[in-house]
């Protein structure tokens, strides 16, 4: 096998915006030829809505609900944009089962099924909110992606749930070859933004790997259910997406993260004037 | 992490295990006439409890909705992910539809217990429109068998047997004695204790096994005068919450009486207790030492005068409640000499001083040091440690130890399971004539029989 | 290269009803069955050709939604490498899971005395798991439990169990095995077996094989060994190497009670075979497609057709043609005269087996040659196709062509309740069953069963005679299952035993908007019934 294939895991908390911006960096992706396949692990089933046109209508959990036998690739896999390859593990309704447990499933069942064929060059895992128990984890295991990328933005919570990621992914690193690759940051336009999510990767020991500006052709591109590339191709935020998946894929900087403590993270925040605000959260 | 660190702790591995666990009380259901558990948990569970319990545990059988008939969830990956509720209702339906029960007991396993399926609501509401239906969260990483069992039956007391406001009855006594299946001379006991307890002039109320009249016995317990405990540990969690549901006083014995003498100051124990006329219990005793030493003086002859292999030393491991009266027996009543004895039921941190404390008062001059430990291979690694000094030593365990007792030349006595050399109709080791039985036992291996 | 089906890349098997379209629901006439599996277009699938996909290989499943106690995978594999001589298997769950390990341990000292291996226990471990370890993850004991594993038996290999809880939990096995390998010396192999992973317990047998396929045996055997034919077998006596040892063979047992060193050389040796394509279809594929060990394609030793159709098939592949010959002959003459005695003997008899699907073809076999008629089969499982989907594998076709048709063939998974009604409709003088939980309610209807504790005993030609000879003393036991029958009730409700279909609840779920009265003694409801005859 003459390229390797990159398997890459997306976390960051609950509604940061990690399905859109990886759904633009994907898009990113395949506009330059490569292959790739996404993984959507949200029981939401929205991880690949933008590249599809629409919601993923077969989910691989799905199957199982329905006691299907003898199930193939072509019953859970969708082509979307440019080619890119969308699956969808799906899951149960809020308050019932076990997500968890879904994510170990399907991508056991996706494993079995043989989607990671090797014309590919990257998988990508959409994981919704935190590690919060093994399932979740599931994506970094041995064998699996080995780069994790944590989408936050200079909001308390979004720091805060990143700064947990990487316990979770510090853990997995002692033993394995999990990776962090970076943080994302995609704006909510707070104050000093930059400077403190610079000074956050700085003391996480890893790198701001694109800071994705707010702008409101995202979320009209949303709306039409497509990405911002396919929707307004030339527009500036399409760049800033093309730019995100040509440091990932040139992306050389590996490291495993150092979580800080809480009140170390507090310090951070205040020395960027993010406490001394009336914060909500 | 490096090996030194890690083996300087106490282990938590179990090999051989002596134990099944809580969703196991499906036993103590089946242990009721007419009750039918309904598994909420995975395929495999039951099989394996029921394989341990009743199998591998002198071949009991089962009887009624045991074993393959138990209605069984068998959860699926789907239930798992997408919850089970759904598959555990249509469970319910149509065990109340096919099967012909008095009360049905849903025992949920590890997975309910993990996914958070809300059983207890879904069972509620059966019960709201009348049936008699109780649920209970016998996951196997909450506890042991023994656990579950304690579980169960708090669980019938509370949402079956329900509120009281009569009287109570004096002399009535509910009886609350071995574990179903797991001692695996439970149904012979049962009718030996109650046939003792009958003798000293009270009603017993017998809540399992083979004179147990089903759930109309339940529904008596709160008219009970007490309720009497008879074993080291299990079921005083149960006395317990009965003192405190009805007010109902509880008097606890540890050990299970074994022989003549023994037997005696348990009767006088509860009547005392009782308070009720001692005329009858004590013509009672009359009565049962007549025919008792009339056996073992027959008995001490071949005692007296055998000299091949007779064993004068022995180890014994079982749960609390056999380990404690065999013991006794054998080293008060018999004159062996007790070499190791270790506890394998893990009982409460709690019970553990005083099961100690009877083990060395076990007889005068005689003082044994009890162990407690789960893990068989620190059992047979001590008991293969034993250096027995004499002739053919008695080793009372598990078919675990089959091998340890070859290799030593041990007659191996199987008392607790697993016992697969062993098979168990109806019998009994306690009280009047199962002192008889268990001498006959013995002895009988050691004159070449089985 | 021909298309490979099973992948030892992975560490997980991929489910039986996935791979094969097993189901565990079916009722009917076996010809229709045979009929509706479409193996030959599966078989097409499995060996790479283009097959059309739709209804054509789709089976209608009925499902029930009364289930009753039954086996799982982890137990499977517990009954498979928990019995091996000299390896360790870890069951990473709480206690309750190791319940049934004693009842192994007895099969192993069975089998042990049948092949003449001297007597051991079995080498399990639990992590013995409690509810912290469910909130907190339980990595650090298995951790623990491995090292134990090895202080206490030094063991040539140690296996990682998972089990329902483990799984939801996530614990990773695939990491911490590998991990701990180079500390502890010796392969450690993890067996995703959960017991709610398949909705047949069978899946269980390919788990095992497939962590003994990845990590023991021999990927790149140095020499090979062409007077050894592997068995994959269960406890089974050793029946095979009188019938192989007229062709020069020697039998290699796998998996249950074989050494380390035995496994290992499985890719040394010149073919495999197996007494169930049910058990061996997975171990002998799978070294057939990755190690170059062919894979008997024939039918299974049962009844004599079966027998010599199957020794030819091995005499071929190692060159003994003429002795097999000489063989077959020299058996159908030997077995000739006994036979037609205990045809006569069963004249007008007829039979039930309940066991395993490819394992109940080869009894059916056996019944059939020995005169005994068989309206009536209860499957646990069907699998369509096996996994190396060979010409001459279809078992149920097999059967039904050398045979007859069987008018009530029902695939069920020891749903014990259905019992009633199965024996209500077909006639019979007793029941062959293999699994627990069974044979007790078949008793109570008054039916003597034969268990088939020994698997092995209906095997070859000199298995029709055996079986016709403990069949003689089980229909004899029908006095005792009568007076079972006369004074015993089972606990199902007068409804139920009134019905005549087996899937009744399936084919009406109506019945079950229609709840009875509840009779409850407490509320003083109803008529007190159950206790009463107490």
């Amino acid at each position: 096998m003459s390229k390797k294939l990159r398997q890459i895991a997306i976390y960051g908390k609950g509604g940061i915006g990690k399905s859109t911006t990886t759904q633009n960096l994907t898009a990113g992706l395949v506009e330059q030829g490569k292959h790739v396949l996404v993984v959507g692990c949200d029981p939401k089933a929205d991880s690949t809505r933008l590249l599809l046109g629409g919601l993923h209508q077969k989910t691989v959990l799905d199957t199982i609900r329905d006691n299907k036998t003898e199930i193939q690739l072509s019953d859970l896999e969708k082509v979307g944009f440019k080619g890119v390859r969308c699956v969808e593990s799906g899951g149960p309704e809020p308050g019932v089962g076990c997500a968890g447990r879904g994510i170990i499933t399907s991508i056991s069942m996706l494993e079995q099924l043989g989607a990671y064929t090797e014309d590919l060059d990257y998988v990508f895992y959409d994981v919704l909110g935190d590690v919060v128990c093994g399932g979740f984890a599931m994506p970094i295991r041995e064998g699996k992606a080995k780069e994790i990328y944590i989408v936050a933005s200079g909001e308390m919570m979004a720091l805060y749930a990143a700064n947990n990621i990487c316990k979770g992914i510090a853990k997995y690193a002692q033993h394995g070859e999990v990776r962090l690759g970076g943080i994302i940051c995609n704006s909510r336009n707070v104050d000093n933004e930059l400077d403190l999510l610079r000074a956050f990767t700085k003391e996480l020991n890893t790198q701001l790997i694109q800071f994705v500006p707010r702008n409101n052709i995202v979320q009209q591109a949303e709306i039409r259910k497509k990405t911002v590339i396919e929707f307004e191709p030339k527009s500036s935020q399409a760049n800033v997406y093309r730019e995100l998946a040509k440091n990932i894929d040139e992306n050389e900087l590996f490291t495993i993260p150092t979580p800080m403590t809480q009140d170390r993270l507090e310090q951070i925040l205040i020395d960027y004037g993010m406490m001394e605000k009336d914060y909500q959260i | 992490m490096s090996e030194s660190t890690i083996k300087r702790k106490k282990s938590n591995s179990i090999s051989d295990p002596r134990y099944a666990c809580a969703v196991g009380a499906s036993h103590t259901v089946v242990g009721i006439k007419g009750a039918v558990p309904i598994a909420n948990c995975s395929p495999g569970c039951q099989l394996k409890q029921t394989a341990f319990l009743t199998f591998e545990n002198g071949f009991q059988g089962s009887i009624y909705a045991g074993a393959g008939n138990m209605p069984s969830a068998n959860s699926t990956e789907n239930d798992i992910v997408f919850g089970g509720i759904k598959t555990l209702d249509q469970l319910i339906k149509s065990t109340l539809k096919v099967f012909d029960g008095d009360l049905y007991v849903v025992l949920t396993g590890c997975v309910g217990g993990l996914i958070g399926d809300d059983v207890s609501t879904l069972v509620r509401n059966y019960r709201d429109l009348g049936y008699p239906i109780v649920s209970v969260d016998t996951a196997g990483f909450k506890g042991n068998n023994l656990f579950g069992h304690e579980e169960v039956v708090n669980a019938i007391v509370d949402q079956f047997v329900g509120d009281y406001k009569g009287e109570r009855k004096k002399g009535l006594v509910n009886l609350w004695f071995e574990t179903p299946y797991y001692n695996q001379n439970w149904r012979g006991d049962y009718q030996e204790i109650a046939r003792i307890l009958r003798g000293a002039g009270f009603e017993v109320n017998v809540l399992f096994g083979p004179e147990n009249n089903g759930v109309v016995d339940w529904l008596r317990i709160p008219e009970a005068q007490f309720n009497l405990v008879i074993s080291p540990w299990v079921g005083v969690r149960n006395a317990e919450h009965l003192e405190q549901k009805y007010g109902q006083p509880f008097l606890h014995i540890p050990e299970i009486p074994i022989g003549a003498e023994a037997t005696a100051a348990f009767i006088r124990k509860v009547v005392e207790f009782a308070g009720i006329d001692k005329e009858q219990s004590e013509k009672f005793i009359k009565e049962e030492n007549q025919i008792y030493y009339y056996y073992l003086e027959h008995f001490s002859e071949f005692f007296a005068e055998y000299w091949f292999g007779m064993p004068s030393e022995f180890a014994i491991t079982a749960d609390s409640a056999y380990t404690l009266a065999y013991t006794k027996f054998l080293v008060d009543q018999i004159g062996l000499i007790p070499r190791k004895a270790i506890i394998s039921d893990d009982p409460p941190q709690k019970f553990r001083k005083g099961i100690e404390d009877a083990f060395h008062n076990i007889s005068e001059g005689v003082d044994v040091e009890v162990e407690f430990e789960e893990d068989g291979y620190l059992i047979e690694k001590s008991i293969k440690e034993v250096k027995f000094s004499s002739g053919k030593p008695l080793i009372l365990a598990s078919s675990w130890e089959i091998n340890i007792a070859n290799e030593k030349n041990a007659l191996l006595f199987e008392i607790t399971p697993p016992s697969s050399e062993t098979l168990i109709i109806n019998r009994s080791f306690v009280g009047y004539k199962g002192a008889l039985n268990l001498l006959e036992k013995i002895y009988s291996a050691s004159v070449g029989g089985k | 290269m021909a298309k490979t089906n099973i992948n030892l890349n992975m560490t997980s098997v991929e489910n039986r009803e996935y791979r094969l379209g097993t189901i565990i629901g079916w009722d009917g006439k076996a010809s229709d069955l045979i009929k509706e599996s479409a193996y030959d277009e599966r078989s097409a699938k499995k060996h790479g050709g283009c097959a059309s996909k739709g209804s054509g290989c789709k089976l209608c499943e009925l499902s029930s939604p009364l289930n009753q106690e039954t086996m799982c995978s982890n137990a499977i594999v517990q009954c498979q490498v928990g019995n091996l001589t000299d390896c360790a298997l870890i069951d990473h769950s709480p206690i309750g899971c190791s319940g049934e390990n004693s009842k192994f341990n007895l099969s192993m000292h069975n089998g042990l005395r049948r092949r003449g291996k001297p007597l051991q226990n079995t080498l399990n471990i639990s992590t013995n798991l409690k509810e912290k370890d469910m909130v907190f993850g339980a990595s650090e004991k298995l951790r623990q439990t491995i090292l134990d594993a090895k202080e206490r038996f030094n063991p040539k290999a140690i296996f990682i169990g998972m089990a329902c809880a483990t799984a939801i939990i996530g614990e990773d096995i695939d990491s911490i095995a590998e991990e701990m390998e180079p500390e502890v010396g010796v392969p450690i192999i993890p067996l995703h077996c959960e017991g709610f992973r398949s909705k047949h317990w069978s899946t269980g047998f390919d788990v095992a094989f497939h962590g003994v396929l990845r990590q023991i045996v021999e990927r790149r055997p140095t020499k090979k060994q062409n007077d050894l034919i592997n068995i994959v077998a269960l406890w089974g006596s050793d029946y095979f190497s009188e019938m192989l040892a007229p062709l020069g063979l020697r039998v290699n047992y796998l998996l249950d009670t074989a050494s380390f060193e035995e496994i290992r050389q499985a890719s040394e040796a010149v073919a495999t075979a197996t007494f169930c394509d049910t058990l061996g279809g997975y171990m002998a594929t799978a070294l057939e497609e990755s190690f170059g060990v062919p894979q008997i394609d024939a039918p299974q030793p049962y009844g004599i057709k079966g027998t010599d159709a199957w020794l030819r098939a091995i005499a071929k592949v190692v060159g003994k043609e003429k002795e097999a010959e000489e063989y077959i002959e020299s058996e159908h003459k030997r077995i000739a005269p006994k036979l037609a005695e205990l045809r006569e003997f069963f004249k007008g008899k007829n039979g039930i087996v309940m066991t395993g699907s490819a394992y109940a073809h080869g009894l059916i076999s056996v019944l059939s040659e020995l005169g005994i008629g068989h309206d009536a089969a209860l499957v646990f499982h069907h699998d369509p196709v096996y996994d190396g989907g060979g010409e001459h594998q279809d078992t149920l076709k097999e059967l039904v062509e050398t045979y007859g048709d069987i008018p009530h063939y029902t695939v069920s998974k020891t749903r014990a309740f259905q019992l009633p009604q199965l024996l209500k409709r077909a006639k019979t003088d007793f029941l062959l069953i293999r699994h627990p939980g069974l044979a007790s309610v078949a008793g109570h209807l008054g039916f003597p069963t034969l268990t088939m504790g020994d698997e092995h005993i209906p095997v070859g030609y000199q298995g029709i005679l055996r079986i016709g000879e403990m069949l003689k003393g089980v229909i004899s036991r029908t006095k005792f299952n009568q007076v079972l029958k006369r004074n015993v009730k089972l606990p199902y409700s007068d409804w139920w035993l009134s019905q005549d279909d087996p899937f009744y609840l399936t084919h009406h779920p109506e019945a079950l908007e229609d709840l009875p009265e509840p009779r409850n003694l407490k509320l003083g409801i109803g008529q007190k019934k159950v206790s009463e005859s107490a």
